[in-house]
């Protein structure tokens, strides 16, 4: 081999230039030459030296990447230079971005625990709910099941491994605390898969748990109650009467229970004692939440097909339903067997409804950031037109087409990269707020937080902002063919404007639409009457000691009475707007309308002034009577009318445990379980039957918030064996019963502004460039006699058509969207006429509004000025 | 006034004592082939001609295309010699190093 390979030669050509390639051929056919002696060694010589000068071809100054990195870095520098020479657009443009920016990463923080955080168990997608179903109720969802059914679905599925658990129950850790609980059976860690970092449940367990219950505690309670101490298992926190819990375990810190319900998360796991025979022998008590572990390739159907025999199974066992006229529609389905079956992923099942608001929540803001760029590509397709002397120069020196693309990457990237600096800032004091109104119904695997996969979020929508801002307004820093436009004033192309224009009014008219349906929405749900007095009211939430009868509770509210400031106050031993349905005891009344679930209030008999309620007909109990063990209630509009539909409620009884209680009045229907939630009629029946107390309502003269510490202290001081959880103002506790709806107003409300601030920023951005750029048209024609009100008007028919088929392309992507509220929406159509009007018209004016600012600077140019050859 | 002479690296020192030692006929090929008959020292092409260019760069040493010849398959040379600056840049550098290895003769020669 004494001549260079041509395959070297070719390669070569690739990279060298012509001397170069001539030079180092010539010297790679001597070096071959002189290792002829050795022909494989040369030929493994001359491919590796070639292979090295592709790599770093000589006669190129600085190696490709270090040259890509210095252009770049001077396009930086570049730009950085000419944002601070001319800093309005770099403000503006910064100002955008940020702003839609920040609406992104706070949505972000939040929503990532519920979209992408993936679920914390091993192959989740193995894991599925299984729950019995009514064919008349398809809404119904999760319902219990018995153990007689989770037998016979064991049986119908033997590939599935399947665990019971029972949610909902709570156990004693001290006098006046408990705190919640789930049962678990001795299948659960396996099929969940679940290992306790510390401990664990023992076969025995399972089979007699004992009176102090084996628990496994959560990383959050054990760092709570033993301050996080290795120690901790096998310590016992019971009360006086001997009940309690010993640790047996600690749950890893990621550990989410697997029940959508996480407002009654439990702190603690104890053993579900395995099933008795009388247990399984009653289909008709379901307590039971279970869990499946299917082998992956087997779908929901399948396994809903696979179950459907069983159910005839233990239908047969249940005695026939005796009808009763008095049940509601509901609880005759209901008290039924099942007559179908529900498997749904855990996936979707824990992120039910929270996914949906997630999702939207996500999309609002990604929807922003992207008018965002629209912004600031318009902005700088704009600007572009002004260096387009500049942008010629480059070319006529030898810059290419990448090379112009690669500087306005360089700007756009320096602008959204300042942008997202100053919204990572901003977006930690706006989660912060976000935060407060968080729904606590929302599943969250994470604690939403501004940390490292908010900051690659916040770089990955960056790349994304900069590629979109720099994509749109590439065109304009070309001419058609490639060239650039050298020559002479370009009236700024109407139709690159118009669509900037269109885009965002269009963006911002649907978002505008989302926000004022969400606040209208939530004004809706503060309009509604509670159906008692809030205003200077207070609840204490109370937990008393075993034993706390009613001599105490009198003197407990007898002592709190005489804090200054209490006009009345009262005990209420049923929750107090925490979305809880308790029940009534009382049998409906032969003749009785179906009704909802009606709610039974043992008070005591200060009740009706301290909650202000409203009496419509008949009297209030006396104190004596009511506190002095008289069989006597008052009822709620509804359940007066839906009990007796016919006849008067006064002086009519009720039912309940063998004893009749006469109607002494009719008050207006209350709204306890929380704002928005409809009422189906209230019984409140006298506490002297109850034990405890749940709440203590005070009313005051005024609502200075010393008085809520002042009546806190009292009961503290004076009842020390009574603990306090929570002291609010009932207009409070009516604000948090309906966080999730002001939730979404503050999202979409919030993001709607910022859209309308972008937008309309956008717009003033655009036209004024315009209106910058023709002040020697603008000088022309108010020298030809124009006034600078009909240059005005000229300049505002000119925009008039790309906003007016913004409203309408807006108004058309709304429509579509608008189905999908519904649900999210309270007493208030998507499709709300008003709404949309107020919309439309809000678009329009600031549309016209931001055209007519920077149009009525530039008609105010003087004539002869803007006419100077120089100006 | 005079100018400070250039410092140079270890692989610059010997690409410019391997011109210097060839004169009119240094060119990549034997530049490259001097260093490993005098040094030992296996170097690629590519790294004498980025060094050269350096070299060029900082007008130590000055380059010409010379003529095609039939020893390299009818191939042009791309000559280098070594300037002033650069012979005082290799003087600078051996007087260093002489200054610094005074006295260290027998250590160094490790007897």
């Amino acid at each position: 081999m004494t001549r260079v390979p041509r395959a070297v030669v070719w390669l070569l050509s690739l990279r060298l230039s012509p001397e170069w390639h001539d030079v180092v051929i010539g010297d790679l056919h001597e070096g071959l030459a002189s290792r002829q002696a050795h022909p494989l060694a040369a030929r493994w010589w001359v491919w590796s030296q070639a292979i090295r000068v592709t790599f770093r071809p000589p006669g190129r100054g600085r190696s490709g990447a270090r040259s890509l990195v210095h252009g770049f870095w001077g396009d930086l520098t570049y730009s950085g230079r000419l944002c601070v020479r001319r800093p309005l657009f770099g403000v503006a443009a910064v100002a955008v971005i940020a702003a839609s920016s920040t609406m992104a990463l706070t949505a972000f923080a939040v929503v990532d625990g519920v979209l992408f955080r993936p679920l914390p168990y091993p192959r989740p997608g193995e894991l599925h709910f299984i729950s019995g179903a009514f064919r008349g109720l398809p809404d119904l969802l999760l319902r219990p099941a018995s153990a007689a059914d989770v037998r016979a679905w064991q049986a119908a599925v033997p590939a599935a491994r399947l665990t019971a658990t029972s949610i909902g129950g709570s156990v004693a850790v001290s006098d006046n605390e408990g705190v919640r609980t789930a049962e678990v059976d001795r299948a659960f860690a396996d099929v969940v898969g679940v290992t306790p970092v510390a401990g664990g449940f023992s076969d025995r367990d399972f089979t007699d748990p004992g009176a102090i219950r084996p628990a496994l505690i959560t990383d959050r309670f054990w760092r709570q109650r033993f301050g996080g101490d290795p120690r901790a298992i096998g310590r016992r926190l019971t009360n006086t009467a001997g009940q309690g819990l010993v640790v047996a375990g600690i749950l890893p810190a990621d550990f989410v229970f697997p029940h959508p319900a996480a407002v009654i998360a439990p702190e603690v796991l104890l053993p579900l004692r395995d099933f008795t025979s009388s247990q399984l022998d009653d289909p008709g008590r379901r307590w039971l939440h279970v869990i499946a572990r299917v082998p992956a390739g087997i779908s929901s159907r399948q396994i809903e097909a696979w179950l459907a025999p069983s159910l005839t199974a233990v239908a047969a066992r249940y005695p026939p339903p005796v009808p009763d006229a008095r049940d509601s529609a509901v609880r005759r389905i209901t008290r039924g067997p099942f007559d179908d079956v529900r498997v749904q992923s855990l996936d979707d099942a824990l992120s039910q409804g929270g996914r949906d608001l997630a999702r939207l929540a996500f999309a609002t803001a990604a929807a922003l950031l992207l008018l965002g760029c629209i912004n600031v590509a318009g902005l700088s397709a704009s600007r572009l037109l002004d260096r387009r002397h500049e942008l010629a120069t480059r070319r006529a020196l030898g810059a290419s087409s990448a090379h112009i693309a690669r500087l306005i990457a360089a700007e756009h990237g320096l602008l959204v990269a300042t942008g997202m600096a100053a919204a990572i800032l901003a977006s930690r004091w706006l989660l912060d707020v976000a935060l407060l109104l968080i729904p606590s119904h929302l599943t969250l695997l994470k604690a939403p937080a501004i940390d490292l996969r908010a900051a690659v979020f916040a770089g990955a929508a960056a790349v994304g902002a900069t590629a979109v801002s720099t994509a749109l307004s590439l065109r304009r820093g070309f001419e058609r063919d490639g060239r650039l436009v050298a020559r002479g004033p370009v009236k700024l192309r109407t139709s690159a404007r118009s669509i900037f224009l269109t885009c965002q009014v269009a963006g911002a008219l649907l978002m505008l639409l989302g926000g004022l349906l969400f606040v209208e929405s939530l004004r809706r749900v503060w309009r509604e009457d509670p159906g008692f007095n809030p205003d200077r009211t207070a609840r204490l939430r109370v937990h008393t000691p075993r034993g706390f009868g009613q001599a105490s509770v009198a003197e407990l509210l007898g002592s709190l009475k005489t804090v200054p400031g209490v006009t009345a106050i009262a005990a209420l031993n049923e929750p107090f707007l925490e979305r809880a349905i308790t029940g009534s005891g009382f049998t409906a009344p032969t003749g009785a309308l179906a009704t909802g679930d009606v709610e039974e209030l043992t008070v005591s008999s200060g009740y009706f002034e301290a909650a202000g309620l409203r009496l419509l007909e008949g009297r209030y109990p006396a104190p004596a009577e009511f506190d002095g063990g008289a069989a006597v209630i008052v009822v709620s509009r509804s359940v007066a009318r839906s009990y007796w539909p016919r006849a008067n409620a006064i002086g009519r009884t009720l039912e309940q445990s063998g004893q009749h209680y006469t109607v002494t009045g009719v008050v207006a229907d209350a709204r306890y379980r929380a704002l928005d939630s409809q009422s189906e009629g209230e019984i409140y029946s006298p506490l002297d039957r109850a034990s405890g107390v749940h709440n203590i309502i005070v009313r005051f003269d005024d609502d200075e918030p010393w008085r809520l510490v002042d009546v806190r202290r009292r009961l503290e001081v004076s009842f020390p064996s009574v603990r306090v959880s929570r002291t609010e103002w009932v207009v409070d506790a009516l604000a948090e019963s309906i966080r999730l709806r002001r939730w979404q107003a503050w999202i979409f409300g919030g993001a709607s502004v910022t859209a309308l601030v972008v937008a309309v920023s956008g717009v003033v951005g655009l036209v004024g460039m315009a209106a910058a750029r023709r002040t020697r048209e603008i000088g022309l024609r108010i020298a030809l006699g124009a006034t600078r009100g009909d240059v005005t008007l000229q300049f505002v028919r000119e925009q008039a058509s790309p906003i007016a088929i913004g409203v309408a392309l807006g108004s058309l992507m709304a429509w579509a969207a608008a189905p999908h509220l519904r649900d999210l929406l309270y007493d208030l159509s998507p499709f709300e006429p008003g709404i949309w009007g107020a919309a439309v018209a809000v678009i329009a004016l600031t549309s016209l509004l931001g055209t007519l600012v920077p149009v009525a600077r530039a008609v105010r140019v003087d004539p002869a000025t803007a006419l100077r050859p120089d100006s | 006034m005079s100018v400070k002479p250039s410092i140079l690296g270890d692989f610059e020192q010997l690409v410019l004592f391997a011109a210097l030692r060839l004169g009119p006929e240094g060119y990549g090929a034997t530049i490259q082939r001097e260093i490993d008959e005098q040094v030992g020292r296996d170097v690629s092409l590519n790294a004498v001609y980025t060094t050269l260019e350096r070299l060029e760069a900082k007008g130590l040493v000055r380059s010409w295309i010379g003529e095609p010849t039939a020893a390299r398959g009818g191939r042009r040379k791309r000559h280098y010699e070594v300037t002033s600056d650069g012979a005082a840049a290799l003087r600078h550098a051996y007087r260093t190093f002489m200054a610094i290895t005074a006295g260290l003769e027998r250590r160094l020669s490790g007897r």
